[in-house]
């Protein structure tokens, strides 16, 4: 066969390929399961401002894929762009409320780079200061941890290691692996299959799993007694679940965290908190009958899950704070990629190619009103 | 597969010339030695004085073989000359052997890929060896008519056709999915080494019509193989392209895309009006054509089975029409485009075909009766080795350096040059710094004075070619040598306005194992040091927004032990696999320029 018939054959056979996946691609769309990894997609509030995190520009391209962070102080009513510049960001950005209203970006690395710069910032994403993180973050929301007296934890090599520095070292140490939690007690109990959080507590380090044994909750303390597990009782009707700790958070001085519990392939979700004031874990009443996870927030007792099979049907549920029971906000408008829960204030951000929009859920009307839209350049092309 | 592409237009003039450049040096060395050896082998002949004598144990060439010979000659002839377009060394593993494999399952792309990685690393000396190697073939079948040095000729020939079927076709395709005698299958290349396979076949072997109704009746039995696939539902031959919104099928598709390609306008235009008819009649279309290939194959398995003279004569007229259609409506002719490698399938399926009805059809009977010989004597014998000899001498100038440059891992520095240009050449005082290295301690240019230096701008936290330029110079230091790299040192300096610390630059050398290299220097230092650096060398650094990685230009610089600038080199790596280690090859070359011994 000569070249130019290869090139022929190849181009009828792409035309081929190409139809038949336009054919069959609301049937594969339809069929996806629950995935694995949480989408990095979300927010987080700190105590300067609210920070959302979403990816822009060509998300089938990776590398023409850029994340933005925006910010939303607490000063003002309006969203603004931060994004910290340095590092391409294609890999995902990952945030942490480093104290003192600061927050910590970290980068997470893609193509050729193994380690995860860090930026942090005091004044509500107007500055930078760099910093280094010498492993490569996971690709999970909750990866980056700072306790209010500065140590960090953070979640790496794809939840396989967690590194931890002290307040004021610069060197980062390896804290924990998947094989040291395995050889633990819970480790046993739970069966863990990777790392998928990590919270930071005046009190220790909080390490949440992936378990693939049923009934047992992979929240893990550090304690001067070692690793150390979260008293969290499932109901009996969950009993045989098997539960993924998908985010995590030590914000309002307690730990909240998010679990997922698969029974018989079907998928509920259920937040466990605790704080100063109850000190007993408290496991909310579990949600289910929720399309994929497309993105989650959490904050101290209570969470937001943005479900649904695509960007133009999503469905929005909030446990409050402390809150004992889900509630079903209206649905986020079409292209809502996370939420931001700030107080009272509810906003649906959407992520187009270049436009940032923020929708604010009238609570009265129960409608969602467009608030702000921002229009992003992007750098195409500069990590290719 | 991953690695194969390298950034490089398949025109990329430095390359284009560079290949014209050896094929001329390689062509006048083909003809020097062809002239001196024919001259020393006729000079031989015409002194001996038995020369002359006739042999009596030659014989006339059976027809069969001799067209055959000639047919399959011409064509390895051609197909060197179509290796030799501009475009081949860099177009040949991305537009011809990729599309080829991309069907094809990943064990099979595997293997092209290993076995194309000489072609990628060294695309000049590749394509120039290519050129020879089929040249060679073709002059040798053409002109070692008989005896062991043809049946040499053959064995030569099916071996590289196999090499080419195997690495340049993907096995013709036949493992992948749009299989289709229409389209090429089972590969031409596999058809040239048929071909010499049967011109390695000794001579009692066309004794009697078996040979040809051998020919013959694979030849049936692959068409009713081939009518089959071609009537198989789902595979997209029947449907044609009704409307213009609506898919195209494979064939209309194939054609459509054949028609798009440079060629004269004519066949232009005949493939438009060929693909309009497939497209609205393309159930009709395949259905001729599965009712021709079982019948063609039909009658030429019957007459394997039991000769009979009319069903062969009609079964290869068929076959015939049938070849020539599709080579002209669907093949395409095979040979325009810049990136043509032969005149595709059909003709070579059309000559084994013609030349199996002619050994079956005209059977020599025995070695008695066989014709006699016209060509006896001596000289013609010794000019006839003379001749195998030439021909086998422009298949090693080929093979020679491709065999030389299987053995070299790093790619040919011509496509470092292809992406970056020249190298300026200056000789001016080295602009001063002042940083500190990994280890935070101070460096200056006149510190470093008595060694050469490799020097670059490298962000540290960059995720494409920083780390890849910075391979580069690990493997230009290991090419020095200990000699030449205790008088060296290679140098980074920081290209990032805002990751620029100390733990950043030694991230980076754990990174890409450079942190236990003694000669390896990441320089960092203050903003205002790295600016006054940047300004010095007029580099230029730029933090871009919103998620952006810092552009920086890349470029690297050859200084030598008194200070003094002596090279500009683009450092741009290309992609990792198919350019590793071009850069790093003239890098070393530069440095020893300016290394005294």
């Amino acid at each position: 066969m000569s070249a130019r018939l290869r090139v022929g054959a190849a181009s009828a056979l792409a035309l081929l390929a190409a139809a038949c996946a336009t054919a069959s691609a609301p049937q594969a769309s339809s069929s996806a399961q629950q995935p694995n990894v949480t989408a990095l997609a979300t927010t987080l509030t700190t105590a300067g401002a609210t920070w959302a995190l979403v990816p822009m520009g060509h998300l089938d391209d990776p590398l023409n894929t850029f994340w933005q962070a925006f910010a939303l102080p607490n000063s003002r009513g309006k969203w603004t762009l931060v994004t910290p510049a340095g590092v391409a960001d294609s890999g995902g950005l990952v945030a942490a409320d480093a104290g003192s209203g600061g927050v910590v970006i970290g980068f997470r690395p893609s193509q050729a780079l193994s380690f995860s710069p860090l930026a942090i910032s005091t004044d509500g994403g107007t500055s930078y200061t760099p910093d280094l993180l010498t492993g490569a973050l996971a690709e999970l929301p909750d990866s980056l941890a700072v306790s209010p007296t500065g140590d960090a934890a953070a979640v790496v090599d794809a939840g396989s290691t967690v590194l931890r520095r002290l307040a004021g070292t610069g060197q980062w140490q390896q804290f924990a692996t998947r094989t040291s939690i395995a050889a633990s007690a819970l480790g046993r109990a739970c069966g863990v299959r990777s790392v998928t959080a990590v919270a930071e507590t005046t009190a220790g380090t909080y390490l949440g799993l992936a378990c693939s044994h049923s009934g047992t909750v992979g929240l893990v303390q550090d304690t001067a007694a070692g690793l150390q597990p979260a008293p969290i009782a499932l109901p009996a009707a969950l009993a045989s679940a098997q539960v993924d700790v998908i985010r995590l958070t030590s914000a309002g001085g307690g730990v909240t965290a998010l679990l997922r519990l698969d029974v018989g392939g079907a998928t509920s979700y259920a937040l466990a908190w605790t704080n100063p004031r109850h000190p007993t874990w408290t496991l909310t009443p579990a949600i289910s009958g929720r399309g994929p996870l497309a993105s989650t927030t959490i904050w101290a007792g209570g969470a937001a899950l943005l479900t649904g099979d695509s960007a133009t049907d999503r469905q929005l549920d909030l446990i409050g704070v402390n809150g004992l029971s889900w509630t079903s906000l209206p649905p986020p408008p079409a292209g809502t990629v996370a939420v931001a829960v700030t107080g009272p204030r509810v906003d649906a951000l959407a992520a187009g190619e270049t436009k940032f929009t923020a929708y604010t859920l009238n609570h009265i009307t129960r409608l969602w009103s467009l608030t702000q839209v921002i229009n992003v350049v992007l750098p195409y092309g500069s990590a290719t | 597969m991953p690695g194969m592409g390298h950034g490089l237009l398949s025109d990329n003039p430095i390359v284009v010339a560079a290949f014209r450049a050896l094929l001329r040096q390689q062509g006048l060395l083909v003809l020097i030695f062809m002239a001196v050896l024919l001259l020393a082998l006729a000079a031989r002949v015409w002194v001996s004085s038995d020369a002359s004598a006739p042999d009596p144990a030659r014989r006339d060439e059976p027809r069969p073989r001799w067209l055959l010979r000639v047919v399959f000659g011409i064509l390895w002839l051609f197909d060197g000359a179509l290796q030799g377009q501009a475009l081949m060394p860099l177009g040949m593993p991305t537009q011809v052997v990729q599309p080829a494999a991309a069907s094809s399952p990943q064990w099979v792309q595997n293997l092209v890929s290993h076995g194309l990685s000489v072609w990628t690393l060294h695309p000049v000396s590749a394509a120039a060896s290519a050129v020879w190697i089929q040249v060679g073939i073709g002059l040798m079948i053409l002109f070692a008519p008989r005896g062991w040095w043809s049946r040499a000729a053959g064995l030569v020939s099916a071996g590289w056709g196999l090499a080419v079927w195997v690495f340049g076709e993907a096995f013709g395709g036949i493992f992948g999915s749009g299989l289709s005698w229409m389209f090429g299958a089972p590969g031409a290349a596999l058809l040239y080494a048929l071909a010499g396979l049967l011109i390695a076949l000794p001579d009692r072997s066309w004794l009697g019509r078996r040979l040809g109704q051998l020919i013959l009746g694979s030849t049936g039995a692959f068409f009713l193989a081939m009518a089959v696939l071609q009537a198989w539902p789902g595979r997209g031959f029947w449907q044609g392209q009704p409307t213009p919104q609506a898919t195209a099928g494979s064939l209309t598709a194939m054609v459509q895309t054949m028609g798009q390609i440079p060629q004269p306008r004519p066949l232009a235009s005949t493939l438009s009006w060929f693909a309009q008819i497939d497209a609205h009649h393309g159930w009709a279309v395949n259905l001729v054509s599965v009712i021709a290939l079982a019948a063609v194959g039909a009658g030429m398995l019957a007459v394997a089975l039991a000769w009979r003279p009319r069903l062969a004569a009609g079964s290869v007229i068929a076959a015939a029409v049938l070849c020539v259609a599709d080579w002209v409506f669907v093949q395409d002719l095979g040979f325009f485009g810049g990136v043509g490698t032969d005149p595709n399938s059909m003709l070579p399926l059309l000559v084994l075909i013609v030349v199996g009805y002619l050994a079956a059809s005209r059977p020599i009977a025995s070695a008695d009766t066989a014709p006699q010989v016209i060509d006896q004597t001596g000289r013609t014998r010794w000019l006839g080795a003379a001749s195998a000899v030439c021909a086998m001498g422009v298949i090693l100038v080929g093979a020679l350096p491709m065999a030389s440059a299987s053995m070299n891992s790093h790619a040919d520095p011509i496509l470092s040059l292809a992406l970056n240009g020249d190298p300026g050449r200056e000789n001016t005082p080295a602009p001063p710094f002042n940083l500190v290295d990994q280890n935070g301690q101070p460096v200056s240019l006149a510190s470093l004075r008595g060694r050469s230096i490799a020097l670059t701008f490298l962000d540290p936290v960059c995720t494409t070619d920083c780390p890849l330029i910075a391979q580069e110079f690990r493997q230009a230091d290991q090419s020095l040598g200990t000699d030449v790299g205790k008088h060296t040192v290679f140098i980074a300096v920081v290209a990032n306005p805002i990751y620029r610390s100390l733990a950043v630059v030694q991230a980076f050398n754990k990174q890409e194992h450079l942190d236990h290299i003694s000669n390896w220097l990441f320089l960092t230092g203050s903003l205002s040091a790295l600016q006054a650096m940047w300004n010095g060398y007029g580099y230029e650094v730029q933090a871009l927004q919103n998620g952006g990685m810092v552009a920086h230009s890349e470029v690297a610089y050859i200084i030598d032990p008194s200070g003094n600038l002596r090279t500009r080199l683009g450092s741009d790596p290309g992609a990792a696999g198919p350019t590793s280690a071009s850069l790093a090859t003239l890098l070393a070359d530069e440095l020893r320029a300016v290394t005294p011994s």
